[in-house]
């Protein structure tokens, strides 16, 4: 039912984007890539990739995913990458039915493509060549030929083992590669059924290998597993409800309380998101005791899209719209740039779709006034979306760039949370998007002593750093990773609390995340060694992009132990209990086969 | 020739008007639909995103039986 209604919701914007590149599927693979293309075969996992006894599968949806690296090789040379989708692969001439777009390659597809050499097994890029995914002339098919990316750090974080360790022997991994343009939009306005697709990928290929595992097992007269998952997702936004009633998060709890029976349990962890100070969140309340007011910078220069959005308590139905007053830059010389909304008053879920418009007709803002079921009661969302600051092309209307003004008007919901939505551009991409921020004169970025401010204060200004976690993860079952420090004194007088980092999104409570695991050596060296593209190479990466796989592998061995963690709680109370954590403290530090 | 400062006047927003669109139009966002998508979908006039020149319909419906098939897959 989720997946159907993510399907009706988001399909038709995934196909106005799919077909620029989907044109490209008329080549095969042994034409754009100058090898022999792919050779079918079904078997998952072969020789010394199978499981022996203790089994956990891990699953990584990330972007540039290198699935022929030697740290995800088993000691025979067979890959312990049981099934990867490369959602912007180019498509092979008979795609397997259930794969909607791109290319799926399966464990030992890969160990024929590895073996496909001319008397010597390939190397990594004549892998990558041969199907397609390493060609100069396509844009598309650059990424392979750098040294790092963003999926190598993630994947071989939380599953990368050395060969000869039989440890990754009980980690299988299955992977999906993401498209460059849904992570070039960093809004992510299309990655909802993406990241839907790709878990249902995920489910669909650890049935499929629990049973090829089992049949090896039967062989050699074992009994039957069922092999639990940990799913990884080093992906966010920062608009949403919050609520856990998102289709991404609705779909992870379900799978999470409910997984097929041929399958162990299944986690889904999260990156808690790295824009605690961004200044991203806020609380607006109507009335003259309170901040009803507060800026909305847009910076120049800006060649997409901004999106905010004001979420309301949920109110019986019937109750008064969301009021604004909205006043464009420059409005203390011309005072008509000032207009309030006029929604009607929602008495049932629904939608409501405005636009302001200036004396030259021209749309400089669209407003949609939402009201969502929960329960008998609505929830209001006001999202105002505005055009780019600039263009490259001449023609276009712009949005102005400057401080947009946003004033509660009483007799509507009050108090309302206002969000704005990511909007800046990932490492390694072309510029684009700049992101937007709320202005409150009244907001103490730093403390008395110069450090980055943790949790909200007993008595906040409108700005707010508690509930800054990615908009992904407020499920019931989630388990949302954030950041600290690995190495760095412990600040007795002050908790151990001073070792988080200054910047991973907090929990409406003011945790940094269920749990944390290192996201930088210490405060003056960001980042932590992380596997490159291929061959040795090594990359520095930062964030809870990176500590959510600390925990993913973490997780993932207990998961294949004897008394597996089964719901949040426990594994946070695993994670308390840890050897050297401070008393209390949810704090994850392991060793990774490249430290030294 | 008017001086430049009165063209950059002139293409400055002044007066604003809130225009609420049809029911109609209303009826594009499903009860659990995106602004978002909305709007990418519908932009601005003068705004329109270089998004796909379509494709035929019998394609966009295989790719929709293949998300199926998948969620068969993983669910049955």
């Amino acid at each position: 039912m989720i997946m159907n209604a993510t399907i009706a919701e988001y399909s038709d914007l995934l196909e106005a984007l799919l077909p620029a590149y989907d044109k490209l599927s008329l080549f095969p693979p042994s034409a754009a890539g100058g090898g022999e293309g792919i050779i079918r075969s079904d078997v998952f996992l072969q020789g010394d990739a199978l499981p022996e006894d203790e089994v956990a599968i891990v699953a990584v949806i990330d972007h540039v995913v290198p699935f022929a690296h030697h740290l995800l090789t088993a000691a025979d040379g067979h890959s312990r990458v049981a099934s990867i989708w490369l959602q912007d692969g180019v498509a092979d001439l008979s795609p397997r039915p259930d794969i909607a777009f791109g290319l799926e390659l399966r464990g030992s597809e890969i160990d024929l493509l590895r073996q496909g050499g001319n008397g010597h097994p390939r190397s990594e890029e004549e892998i990558y060549r041969a199907i397609g995914l390493m060609e100069p002339g396509r844009r598309d098919a650059r990424w392979m030929m750098r040294a790092s990316s963003h999926g190598a750090a993630v994947a071989c974080t939380a599953a990368g083992f050395l060969p000869d360790d039989r440890a990754g022997r009980a980690h299988p991994l299955i992977a999906v590669g993401l498209p460059d343009w849904a992570l070039a939009d960093t809004s992510g306005a299309v990655m909802p059924l993406l990241l839907q697709a790709s878990v249902v990928f995920i489910i669909s290929r650890a049935r499929m290998l629990a049973a090829e595992i089992n049949a090896d097992r039967a062989q050699r007269g074992k009994p039957p597993v069922r092999p639990p998952i940990v799913v990884n997702i080093s992906l966010g936004i920062t608009a949403g409800p919050r609520d856990g009633t998102s289709l991404i998060e609705r779909m992870h709890d379900v799978i999470s309380a409910q997984p097929p029976s041929d399958l162990g349990q299944v986690h889904f962890v999260l990156a808690s998101g790295n824009t605690r100070q961004r200044r991203q969140n806020a609380v607006l309340k109507a009335g003259a005791d309170a901040p009803g007011e507060i800026g909305w910078n847009l910076p120049p220069d800006d060649r997409t899209i901004s999106e905010l959005q004001i979420w309301a308590p949920v109110l019986p139905a019937g109750a008064p719209a969301i009021r604004l007053r909205l006043t464009l830059p420059g409005a203390a010389s011309a005072p008509a740039r000032s207009i309030e909304t006029a929604f009607d008053d929602p008495v049932g879920a629904g939608a409501q779709i405005a636009m302001i418009l200036d004396d030259q007709e021209r749309e400089l803002a669209r407003l949609v006034l939402q009201a969502f079921a929960r329960g008998d009661r609505l929830r209001q969302c006001l999202t105002m979306i505005v055009p780019p600051t600039a263009s490259d092309k001449p023609g276009p209307v712009l949005s102005p760039p400057g401080t947009w003004q946003i004033e509660l008007l009483p007799g509507g919901p009050s108090p309302c949370d206002v969000v704005v939505q990511r909007d800046d551009r990932l490492f390694g991409f072309p510029r684009a998007g700049r992101q937007s921020w709320l202005v409150d004169p009244t907001y103490v970025e730093r403390d008395a002593h110069g450090h980055w401010q943790a949790a909200d204060p007993a008595d906040p200004s409108a700005i707010r750093r508690n509930g800054t976690a990615n908009a992904y993860a407020w499920g019931e079952r989630q388990l949302r990773v954030g950041a600290h420090y690995r190495i760095g004194p412990w600040h007795a007088d002050d908790g151990p609390t001073r070792r988080l980092s200054s910047y991973a999104g907090l929990l409406a409570n003011g945790d940094c995340g269920d749990l944390t695991a290192a996201g930088d050596r210490c405060v003056a060296l960001p980042g932590v060694p992380a596997p490159g593209l291929r061959g040795r190479a090594t990359q520095i990466v930062s964030g809870t992009s990176i500590a959510a796989p600390r925990i993913t592998r973490w997780l993932a061995a207990r998961m294949a132990g004897s008394t597996p963690p089964m719901t949040r709680s426990q594994i946070v109370t695993a994670a308390k209990n840890g050897p050297g954590n401070p008393a209390g403290v949810p704090f994850v530090d392991i060793p990774m086969p490249w430290d030294r | 020739m008017e001086p430049a400062v009165d063209v950059m006047q002139k293409d400055e927003p002044n007066t604003l008007r809130f225009v609420a669109l049809s029911s109609a139009d209303n009826a594009r966002i499903s009860e659990n639909g995106s602004a978002l998508v909305d709007y990418l979908l519908h932009p601005p006039k003068g705004t329109e995103r270089e998004l796909g020149e379509g494709i035929a319909p019998e394609i966009t419906q295989k790719r929709r039986d293949a998300l199926r098939a998948l969620t068969e897959a993983a669910f049955k």
